[in-house]
């Protein structure tokens, strides 16, 4: 009877003095992403993104924040195990980054096995939402992204004849079938659907088709090394239509490989540097100091991660020592954490509510679009 | 007709390029007889190198580095030299040394340099898509036929480079003393050398060409696609081999009809099949898996330069090689020729080894890491019957695999659980069932497409894998009704024993340890019966055997037949361990591994799959903490790369080599010839 006693004042003592204290915690972030191989532009932005976020976290005082990066190459088999890495290692604390939707769901198994919470940024497939109770991500999904665009394209620009390509995976196929479904509700008529393979070069005989369609407007459901050959292509063969794409061209390396050929392109994201806010400011001009380039999308994203962790371990940390379990349920209270993608607010899904931009190539550079939604 | 108008033009433009870098293929070929997949990785460098010199500077290794910026034409020149002096480079050192070796030694080494180049190509110029630099031609606007059939300039340029370059090449074989030096060594190389030509020139001199070719294709292709890219190589190069195959292999004007007629192909295929440009790269494999069971020799070919080659394929390897090397080794093969002479009984020591370290190690880590060895052990253990044993390079073993995992998959997902409802646990014994059912279901399609390759030389059945490799990949992403497509399946369940869940790190390495002591079991068995002699005597001489009365034919088919049933069957626990599969999972680099792993640990042993898995899978998961190797991730494929063309080299008989089984007769190892030798 004494001994409990004992043990309850004491572990009282604890609890009290513990805030007190304000030890600093040390937050080890397990990131994995494609950094190397031929998808690996999604995962450095992100980590370029990430980094500057923890420099900044690090700076404010208090938590210090450390990554711990593993490269999945872009390959299933990679993800198991990177996730089991990062599960028995007692110092991760949170999971972040991600390319593949294919390798997060892999992942989630082992993640759901020690409880270890996730927080993605560029992995947008709908077969992700609910998925577990430790998984979060802060990017929209395709289902939402690619009706926006739908919408968008039928009623804002007023688009009649629209020709669907996509690439031949799941981020592809999603995006497509979303945007085709607002598109025809809005009354566009979809004049045709093709796929393609991601690292496809030659699109000249699928563009050859799609000519022979007669379309007004080309929707490109895919990343941007495809849609700025896609879209060279498409001029060179004398199609005029209007090229519309998705938040996976939203890439500065879009001019760069498309040059002339992607002008008037119209695309969407969650970020763009030409859209300044306040918000954005101080993001635009730390991450062109430290990486001399315009951020894109997905180190946006990367970075507006960092900043939600930041806030997600503060409140955590109000609790007593910050876990991996009170880190996950820190993550579902979050309400409105500002950041350049816009406020982030994880609903009970695993997603996040967010706005689009609709952006013009215009001179080489994205700028906003003249019409709005 | 405008439609087919444009169809044709674009089929054109495709060919000629296709044909620009068949030739590279057929020539060396004619030449040594050797397939050299590095020709890939060449046609990138030829992009890179033009690009690099085209433009003001250049970012290389991180840093800004300033640049000539040459028109296109001299920048061009510039850069099909330096592919071609590459190619000279890469002859001499990784394929020279083993001109006497049998063809399976060298075609290893190939993929090994294809591996290197491309990892050190992505580690200089980053893995971003290099945009190719502007020329004036370029911005000239297109040329407009009939109305409506739109073709650049360069699209001209392109087409009128790849006739005259192929004109050139066959004037000057057909007229210059070089030229004709080639022909007399592509006939016989003892006899050219018997009358004085300088066979290495020779063959030095057909590399150059051969390079220079497959940096023109390259640089070409990136300027019509406007991008150069460290992988950019590999599917042109296939499609480039394709062409030389079809056309028939060592015939230069057949690798131009080759390439022209899959160019056309791959064109009309792709504009009048239902999403059609999804299928393409099936399109082409198809055609030549089909041309192989009608006409194996190719449109061109000669049949005399398919007969079979000779020499053992793990033989005269430790003859050569520095005296500090062979001795070190010395030690090492003492210690495991002493545990193979132990037979079962170091058998049993080691499983019980491995059941000591399953039950010990207390990190779930570990142990999915171990379990991923394990796996890759067996995988590696079934292609080594077919490469290790009978002496045949497959490259299209992942697709067996893939069988065997998609098989359980559809079954217990897609169609009981989604379609009828059936709660997987309920029919936890149908995981036993699907085992051999997998097995037998792949055994199936490795005999149907081994059969077409029999009379010919084992290079042809590399390519034909290689082909059917890709073809299943293509299948599984665009067939979405049968295998969901790239999403994959979700929710394979884990294994499970009368309703007792094996789903625990632990329980999955045990569960992985007993099925590898069957795979185990019954290779072993089977080496080391009739069929296991016939195979090692097709492999050290296939003439040999046939003279001594092997059936070839036969045995070669049971190789194939065990090598898929293996695939299969590891490829159901393969996916009931990862619970999640999709067409990512089965790429061509993953074969390319697997035969790494299998050359590594020793070919035609059965413990080293399981040493080359152990070594390659735990030293990925160490360098991740290197931070060099988190600065440039693709050096840890360079470095197994290069270690791969030094165990070629060196030590073709891989690590573990001394526990190589032993049925070749004493007489007939190198080892005793050389004791004669000293005495």
């Amino acid at each position: 009877m004494t001994i409990t006693r004992i043990a309850a004042a004491m572990l009282g003592i604890g609890l009290l003095a513990s805030p007190g204290m304000a030890r600093a915690e040390e937050i080890t972030i397990g990131f994995t992403a494609a950094l190397s191989g031929d998808f690996a532009a999604f995962g450095l932005n992100m980590r370029k993104g990430l980094d500057l976020a923890v420099e900044a976290l690090n700076k404010k005082g208090g938590n210090t924040y450390k990554i711990d990066a593993v490269d999945d190459r872009g390959e299933a088999r990679e993800g198991v195990l990177i996730a089991q890495r990062f599960c028995s290692d007692k110092n991760v604390d949170v999971v972040m980054g991600y390319s593949f939707s294919s390798i997060a769901l892999a992942a989630i198994p082992v993640f759901n096995e020690c409880k270890l919470p996730v927080l993605a940024s560029a992995v947008t497939s709908p077969a992700l939402s609910n998925v577990s109770p430790y998984f979060r991500r802060n990017v929209l999904t395709d289902a939402v992204q690619g009706a926006m665009m739908g919408d968008y394209a039928a009623k804002t620009l007023g688009l009649k004849q629209i020709y669907v390509l996509n690439q031949q995976d799941d981020y592809g196929i999603g995006v497509a079938k979303a945007f085709s479904e607002a598109a025809e509700k809005d009354g566009a008529t979809i004049v045709g659907t093709e796929s393609y393979l991601l690292g496809s070069k030659d699109f000249r005989t699928l563009l050859t088709k799609v000519r022979a369609a007669k379309p007004d407007a080309i929707f490109i459901g895919g990343f941007y090394t495809e849609a700025a050959k896609i879209a060279e292509q498409a001029r060179a063969l004398g199609i005029k239509a209007q090229l519309l794409s998705t938040d996976g061209a939203l890439n500065v390396e879009l001019m760069k490989l498309g040059r002339g050929a992607v002008e008037g392109m119209i695309v969407y994201g969650m970020f763009d540097p030409a859209v300044a806010t306040p918000a954005t400011e101080g993001f635009l001009t730390a991450y062109k100091a430290t990486f001399k380039e315009d951020p894109s999308a997905w180190a946006a994203l990367g970075y507006d991660a960092g900043m939600a962790l930041g806030a997600a371990v503060e409140l955590a940390a109000k609790d007593g020592p910050v876990t991996r379990e009170s880190l996950n349920t820190a993550f579902g209270k979050l309400k409105d954490v500002p950041g350049v993608t816009g406020p982030t607010t994880f609903d009970a899904s695993g997603d996040r509510a967010g706005a689009l931009y609709f952006l013009e190539v215009k001179d080489g550079t994205f700028g906003l679009a003249p019409k709005q939604p | 007709m405008d439609y087919l108008g444009q169809l044709l033009a674009n089929g054109l433009v495709l060919g000629a390029i296709y044909a620009l870098a068949a030739v590279a293929f057929t020539l060396v070929y004619g030449v040594v007889r050797l397939v050299n997949f590095a020709f890939g990785e060449l046609f990138m460098l030829g992009a890179f190198l033009t690009a690099s010199l085209m433009l003001p500077e250049v970012r290389l290794l991180g840093t800004i580095v300033p640049m000539p910026g040459f028109s296109l034409p001299v920048a061009a020149m510039g850069a099909i030299t330096l592919t071609a002096a590459l190619g000279v480079l890469v002859d001499r050192i990784a394929y020279r040394p083993l001109r006497n070796a049998p063809r399976l030694a060298p075609l290893i080494t190939s993929i090994a340099v294809s591996v290197v180049l491309q990892s050190l190509a992505q580690t200089i110029w980053g893995a971003e898509e290099l945009r190719f630099p502007e020329f004036y031609l370029a911005t000239l606007p297109p040329v407009v036929l009939f109305d409506s059939i739109y073709l650049s300039v360069m699209d001209l340029v392109v087409m009128a480079t790849a006739l005259a370059a192929m004109l050139g090449l066959s004037a000057f074989i057909a007229r210059s003393s070089l030229g004709r030096a080639m022909r007399a060594s592509a006939e016989d190389q003892m006899a050219a050398t018997l009358v004085g030509i300088p066979v290495n020139r020779v063959v030095a001199a057909a590399f150059a060409i051969g390079s220079g070719f497959a940096a023109l294709a390259g640089l070409l292709y990136a300027q019509t696609y406007g991008f150069a890219h460290s992988s950019m190589g590999f599917l042109p190069g296939l499609k480039a081999l394709t062409a030389a195959v079809l056309g028939g292999i060592g015939s230069i004007p057949g690798a131009a009809l080759g390439g022209l007629i899959l160019g056309l192909v791959e064109a009309l295929g792709s504009g009048y099949l239902p999403n059609g440009t999804a299928w393409k790269d099936a399109i082409s494999f198809v055609l030549l898996v089909g041309l192989l069971y009608l006409r194996p020799q190719g449109l061109l070919g000669k049949p005399e330069l398919n007969s079979a080659g000779r020499g053992s394929l793990l033989g005269g390897a430790s003859e050569f090689g520095a005296a500090w090397l062979r001795t070190s080794f010395a030690k090492v093969d003492g210690a495991l020729a002493r545990a193979a002479a132990g037979g079962p009984r170091a058998a049993l020591a080691l499983l019980a080894l491995a059941i000591l370290v399953g039950a010990l190690v207390p990190s779930d880590y570990w142990l999915r890491i171990l379990t991923m060895v394990v796996i890759y052990g067996m995988l590696a253990s079934g292609l080594n019957v077919i490469v290790g044993f009978a002496g045949l390079l497959d490259l299209g073993f992942v697709a067996f695999w893939a069988v065997g995992s998609y098989l359980t998959s559809i079954l217990f997902v897609l169609v009981l659980k989604d379609q009828f409802g059936v709660a997987p646990a309920d029919i936890w014994w149908l995981l036993y069932l699907n085992l051999p059912l997998a097995g037998l279901l792949a055994a199936g399609f490795a005999v149907l497409l081994g059969t077409p390759t029999l009379r010919l030389r084992g290079d042809y059945l590399a390519i034909m894998t290689l082909g059917f490799g890709e073809i299943v990949r293509v299948v599984a992403i665009n067939w979405m009704d049968l295998t969901n497509g790239p999403m994959g399946i979700r929710g394979i369940p884990a294994p499970n024993l009368f309703g007792i869940a094996l789903g625990s790190p632990r329980a999955q390495f045990f569960f992985a340890l007993a099925l590898a002591v069957l795979v185990v079991f019954a290779i072993a068995r089977l080496v080391r019966s009739y069929v296991g002699r016939a195979w090692v005597a097709i492999r050290e001489d296939e003439e040999a055997a046939e003279a001594m009365g092997v059936p070839t034919a036969r045995y070669k088919l049971y190789a194939y037949a065990a090598s898929g049933f293996v695939g299969g069957f590891v490829g159901v626990f393969y996916a009931h361990s990862q619970q999640y599969i999709s067409p990512l999972n089965f790429s061509l680099f993953e074969n390319i591994l697997l035969l790494m792993l299998v050359v590594l640990g020793g070919l035609g042993t059965f413990v080293g799959p399981f040493v080359g898995a152990l070594i390659w899978i735990v030293f990925l998961q160490l360098a991740l903490d290197l931070p060099f190797v988190q600065a440039y991730p693709e050096t840890r494929f360079a470095l197994l790369g290069v270690v791969l063309i030094v165990l070629m080299v060196f030590r073709p008989q891989g690590l573990a080599a001394s526990a190589r089984v032993a049925l070749t007769m004493p007489g007939a190892r190198p080892g005793a010839r050389r004791v004669k030798e000293v005495a």
